[in-house]
C-alpha cells in the first residue's frame, strides 16, 4: 500500500486518535497520528511526502488547533494547500483562521461523513481496496 | 435596610440575577442618604458586581470544558462501534478476532470510567454547593491511603489515625498525590505524615517539580479555576476546589506555598476527632 493517501491525524486524546487511524488504515489509507499541533508541524517542516489531508482536533496541549493554523502559514505554500479539517467539540469555530480549514465536523464524529470528506479530498489515490458496502 | 437583604439572596444564588444588583444600587440612589454612606455602598455594590461577573464567567467557561470533556469518551466510545459496525456490515472477519474484541472491550471499558469520575466530579460539585456532601465517620489510617498509591512515605509518628470520611479523604489524597507526581517534573515527591499536635494530624505533600506561578496560587482553590490555559486541557479544574471543601467540612484546613521551578507543598490539617461530621 506504498501509494495510498497519507492523512494526519492531529488528536490528543490517544484511544480517538487509534480509533481514527484503525478506521483509515482498513479503508485502504496511511494515516499518521499526532498528539499535538507541534508534532505535526515538525513533520511538515522535513516531509518524506506531504499528507493529503489532514485532521485537526482544537483543543489539545502543547500545540492547540488555532496555534497549529498559525504556524502552517510560515511553512511552504504546498503546505498551506493541503486542505485541513476540524474536528472539534465545539465547532463551528469562528476565528481569524476560518477561511483556512476545508470544513469542520463536530465530535463525536460520524464516520460515513468523515469517510466521504476525506475521499472527496484525497482524490484518487486510495487503492480500490476494502470498500466492500 | 433593602439592600443587605438583596444581596445576601445575590450571594446564595450566585449566578442569576445582576438585574437584582442594578435595581438596588438605583435603590440607594434614589434614597436620601448621606452622600458618603451612598458612596461607600455603591463601591460595595460594584465589587460584588464584578466578583459575580467574574463567576459567572468562570462558570461558562466551566461548562464549556465539561461539554469538551464529556465530548471525549463519547467520540472514542462512537468510532469504536461505528468501526466494528462497517466491519460486520462489509463481512470482515478480523471484527471477531480475539485481539480486536480484546482491544475494543479495553478501550470501552476504559472510556466508561472517564465518564463515570466527570459525572462523579460534577455530581459533588452539586453536592457541595448545596451543603448535600454527608460525610461518614470512621476510623481512617493515612499511611494506608498513601501506601496504596504507592508513593515512598517519611512516617513521622506512626500513630496518626484519625476520624472522618475513609472515601472523601481518599480522595483528597489521591488528588494531591496524583497533581505532585504529575508535576514533579522527575524528582521526588515527599510525603509526611505527623501528628504532632494531640488533636490533629498534619499531611504534607511536597514535590520539587515546575511549581505554580504566584498570581494561579491564588485562585488554585477556586471552584472553576485551572491553573494552566485551556488549550492545555487536562480535567474539569475541580480537584483542588473539592479538596479544600472536603477537608473544610471536616474542620480541617488546606494551605498550599509554592515557588516556579522549585517546587510546590501542600499542607494538609485535620482533626483527629471532627465535631459535627
Ligand atoms: N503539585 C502541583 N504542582 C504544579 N501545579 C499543580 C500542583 N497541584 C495542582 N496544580 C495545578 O492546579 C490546577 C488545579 O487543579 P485541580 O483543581 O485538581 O484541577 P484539574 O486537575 O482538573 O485541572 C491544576 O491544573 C494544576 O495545574
Amino acid at each position: 500500500m506504498s501509494n495510498s493517501a497519507s492523512i494526519y491525524v492531529i488528536e490528543d486524546d490517544q484511544d480517538i486518535r487509534d480509533s481514527l487511524v484503525e478506521i483509515l488504515e482498513l479503508e485502504g489509507y496511511a494515516p499518521e497520528g499526532f498528539s499535538n499541533g507541534q508534532e505535526a508541524i515538525e513533520s511538515l517542516q522535513c516531509p518524506k511526502s506531504l499528507p493529503e489531508v489532514m485532521l485537526l482536533d482544537l483543543m489539545m496541549p502543547v500545540m492547540g488547533g488555532r496555534e497549529f493554523l498559525q504556524a502552517r502559514e510560515q511553512l511552504d505554500p504546498s503546505v498551506r494547500s493541503i486542505p485541513v479539517y476540524l474536528l472539534s467539540a465545539v465547532v463551528p469555530y469562528r476565528g481569524p483562521l476560518e477561511g483556512q480549514v476545508a470544513g469542520q465536523m463536530r465530535k463525536p464524529v460520524n464516520i460515513d461523513d468523515l469517510l466521504s470528506v476525506i475521499e472527496r479530498h484525497a482524490k484518487g489515490s486510495r487503492p480500490q481496496k476494502s470498500r466492500a458496502a | 435596610m433593602t439592600w443587605v437583604s438583596s444581596s445576601a439572596t445575590l450571594l446564595r444564588n450566585d449566578t442569576s440575577e445582576l438585574s437584582d444588583l442594578m435595581r438596588v444600587e438605583q435603590d440607594l440612589t434614589e434614597r436620601k442618604l448621606s452622600e458618603g454612606i451612598k458612596q461607600v455602598l455603591i463601591m460595595n455594590l460594584k465589587s460584588t458586581q464584578t466578583e459575580l461577573e467574574r463567576s459567572i464567567k468562570a462558570r461558562d467557561e466551566f461548562i464549556n470544558i465539561c461539554s469538551h470533556e464529556l465530548k471525549t469518551p463519547v467520540t472514542s466510545l462512537g468510532l469504536q462501534f461505528q468501526v466494528a459496525d462497517r466491519q460486520i456490515k462489509s463481512g470482515d472477519p478480523t471484527v471477531y478476532s480475539e485481539a480486536r474484541v480484546k482491544r475494543r472491550v479495553d478501550l470501552v471499558n476504559r472510556q466508561l470510567e472517564k465518564l463515570n469520575q466527570l459525572i462523579e466530579d460534577m455530581l459533588d460539585i452539586s453536592r457541595v454547593a448545596s451543603g448535600r456532601l454527608q460525610l461518614l465517620r470512621e476510623g481512617i489510617d493515612p499511611a494506608d491511603q498513601l501506601g496504596a498509591l504507592g508513593v515512598q512515605l517519611e512516617i513521622e509518628v506512626q500513630e496518626a489515625k484519625f476520624e472522618g470520611d475513609a472515601y472523601r479523604i481518599e480522595q483528597v489524597i489521591t488528588n494531591l498525590v496524583t497533581h505532585a507526581m504529575k508535576h514533579e517534573d522527575g524528582k521526588p515527591v515527599h510525603v509526611k505524615v505527623s501528628s504532632a499536635q494531640p488533636d490533629s494530624v498534619i499531611l504534607s505533600i511536597r514535590d520539587e517539580g515546575i511549581g505554580i506561578a504566584p498570581s494561579r496560587l491564588k485562585t488554585i482553590f477556586g471552584r472553576f479555576e485551572r491553573a494552566i490555559s485551556s488549550t492545555n486541557i487536562s480535567g474539569l479544574g475541580l480537584g483542588m476546589y473539592l479538596s479544600q471543601q472536603i477537608v473544610q467540612e471536616h474542620g480541617g484546613s488546606i494551605e498550599v506555598s509554592s515557588e516556579v521551578s522549585s517546587g510546590t507543598t501542600f499542607v494538609v490539617k485535620l482533626p483527629k476527632a471532627p465535631a459535627g461530621v
